[in-house]
C-alpha cells in the first residue's frame, strides 16, 4: 500500500503537468478571435481604469503634436467643405454613396493596443453606453482603416485590428474596379495582402487600396498601397502586398463608424 | 514565513501589473516582446515544493491570459516552466543552492545564476512564440524567440539585483 502511495506520489506532478498542458492546447487551437476578444474585454473591467489615467498623464506631455494635428484635420475639413458647398449647389445627378444609409462618426482613445502577437487586438475607450456596438469600424484620425469591434462591455470595446490573421475585408484599387478580399499573413503588422483579384487586373505599385461598400467600412476609405503585385500559387489570380496607410502601433485617437443600416443588413441576413 | 508569503503575493502582483501596463504597450521592435512576468516562476523561493511550482505556473499563466487575450498561451509556457525549474535548477546551481532560500542569493554564483535564467526564459520564449506562430514565419519566430529571450534575462537579472539589495 505504502508503495502505492509513493508511486502516485510520484507520478502526480508530471501527470497533472500532462494534464495542464493538454487542456491548455486544446483550449488555445480551438480558441476564435471573439474568446480572445472576451478575454480582453473582462481584463479590461479591472485594468481599463488603470490604463485610462496613465493616458491622461501622457496626454499632457502630447498636447502639442495633438494640436497641430488638430489644425491641419480642421483645414482640411474646411476645404471639403467649401469644395462640397459648390458641389451641391452645382448638384445635377444624385450618386449611389449619397442613397446609401449614412455612417455616423464618433471619436474614442485606444486605451490598450498590440500589434507584435499574430491575433492583435486594440481596446477602446467607449462601449454599450456610448452607442457602440460590435461590427463598427475604426478609422484612424486621417480615415485610414485599422480595424472594427468584436466585443464591448458598458465602457470598452476590443476591437480586432487590420493586423489579426481573422480580420477580413473587401478591397480594390481606386484606379479599377476589381475586388478582393484584404487579410494579414501574421508576422509584419505594416503589411497585408490583397486576395482574389483575377491575374488581368491592372495594378501597379504605388496603386492607393480602399475599402468595398459594406456593412462594417464605409467604402473608399484608404487601407494603404500596393508595394508588390505576384501572380498567386495557381497563377489564376494574383496577390497584392499592401503597406498599410495608418500606423497601428501609434493608435491613440480614432473614428467609430456606425452604419446606420447595420441592423437592418443583419436581420435580412439572418433569415438565410 | 508569513512576510515572506505577502511579499511573494505583493510582487505576483507587481510582475501582472508590469507586464500588462508596461511591457505589453512597449512599442520597440518586432524581435523583441519581453515576457517578462515569467520572473516571478525564476525568483520563487528554493524550497518551494513540485506540485506548488507547477499549480503557481498555471495560476500565473491563467491570469496573464486574462490580460493579454490569449487563450491558454501562457498556462502553456508558464507551467512548463513550473515543472521544469527543479531540475534547471539542479543542472545548473547544483549543491551551492541548498545552502540559500532564495535562488537570487549570495552563495550563487552569477554564471550558475544567469545559465538558470536563460534556460527557463529560452524555455518560457520559445513555447510562447512556438505555439503563438503555429510554425508559420519560421525564422522571424526563432528571431523573436532569441532576441526577446535576451531582453527578458536582463530585465531578470536587474529584478534579482534589486532583490539582493532589498534583502541584504
Amino acid at each position: 500500500m505504502n508503495r502505492v502511495m509513493l508511486l502516485l506520489k510520484r507520478v502526480a506532478v508530471p501527470l497533472l503537468f500532462v494534464l495542464i498542458e493538454v487542456v491548455a492546447i486544446s483550449h488555445y487551437t480551438r480558441a476564435t478571435s471573439f474568446t480572445r476578444a472576451r478575454l480582453l474585454t473582462v481584463s479590461n473591467h479591472i485594468t481599463g481604469g488603470i490604463e485610462g489615467s496613465l493616458r491622461g498623464v501622457s496626454d499632457y506631455f502630447g498636447l502639442r503634436g495633438e494640436n497641430t494635428l488638430l489644425l491641419e484635420r480642421v483645414a482640411e475639413l474646411e476645404n471639403k467643405v467649401a469644395m462640397l458647398e459648390e458641389a451641391t449647389t452645382a448638384a445635377t445627378e444624385v450618386s449611389l454613396e449619397q442613397e446609401l444609409p449614412p455612417y455616423v462618426f464618433t471619436t474614442a482613445r485606444v486605451v490598450k493596443n498590440s500589434v507584435f502577437g499574430q491575433h492583435n487586438f486594440f481596446t477602446i475607450n467607449k462601449g454599450l453606453l456610448d452607442d457602440v456596438e460590435g461590427n463598427m469600424a475604426i478609422l484612424s484620425p486621417e480615415g485610414y482603416v485599422v480595424g472594427y469591434t468584436i466585443d464591448c462591455s458598458e465602457h470598452f470595446s476590443v476591437c480586432i485590428s487590420v493586423a489579426n490573421k481573422d480580420f477580413t475585408m473587401g478591397g480594390k484599387s481606386n484606379r479599377s474596379e476589381y475586388m478582393g478580399s484584404i487579410g494579414w499573413l501574421g508576422g509584419d503588422y505594416r503589411r497585408v495582402q490583397l486576395t482574389d483579384i483575377p491575374y488581368y487586373a491592372n495594378f501597379a505599385p504605388g496603386d492607393t487600396i480602399v475599402s468595398t461598400v459594406s456593412y462594417r467600412f464605409p467604402p473608399g476609405r484608404i487601407v494603404g498601397t500596393v508595394e508588390k503585385f505576384e501572380p498567386s500559387d495557381d497563377k489564376m489570380n494574383s496577390n497584392v502586398v499592401v503597406r498599410l496607410a495608418a500606423d497601428l502601433s501609434k493608435l491613440d485617437r480614432v473614428l467609430v463608424v456606425k452604419y446606420m443600416g447595420g441592423e437592418e443588413f443583419e436581420d435580412l441576413h439572418s433569415k438565410y | 514565513m508569513m512576510q515572506r508569503t505577502i511579499e511573494y503575493i505583493l510582487f505576483f502582483v507587481a510582475v501582472v501589473l508590469l507586464q500588462s501596463l508596461l511591457f505589453d504597450n512597449l512599442v520597440l521592435t518586432r524581435y523583441v516582446v519581453p515576457l517578462y512576468y515569467v520572473v516571478f516562476m525564476l525568483l520563487l523561493p528554493v524550497g518551494t515544493g513540485r506540485m506548488a511550482l507547477l499549480l503557481l505556473g498555471a495560476a500565473l499563466g491563467m491570469v496573464m491570459d486574462t490580460t493579454m487575450g490569449t487563450p491558454g498561451l501562457n498556462v502553456i509556457a508558464t507551467a512548463a516552466v513550473g515543472f521544469a525549474r527543479p531540475v534547471v535548477m539542479n543542472i545548473s546551481m547544483g549543491k551551492d543552492v541548498q545552502h540559500e532560500k532564495v535562488p537570487f542569493g549570495g552563495a550563487i554564483d552569477d554564471k550558475a545564476f544567469l545559465l538558470y535564467a536563460t534556460i527557463l526564459v529560452a524555455l518560457h520564449q520559445s513555447l510562447f512564440f512556438g505555439f503563438e506562430s503555429l510554425g508559420s514565419h519560421f525564422f522571424f519566430t526563432v528571431g523573436k524567440i532569441v532576441c526577446s529571450t535576451l531582453v527578458t534575462v536582463g530585465l531578470v537579472w536587474i529584478t534579482a539585483g534589486l532583490f539582493r539589495r532589498i534583502t541584504h
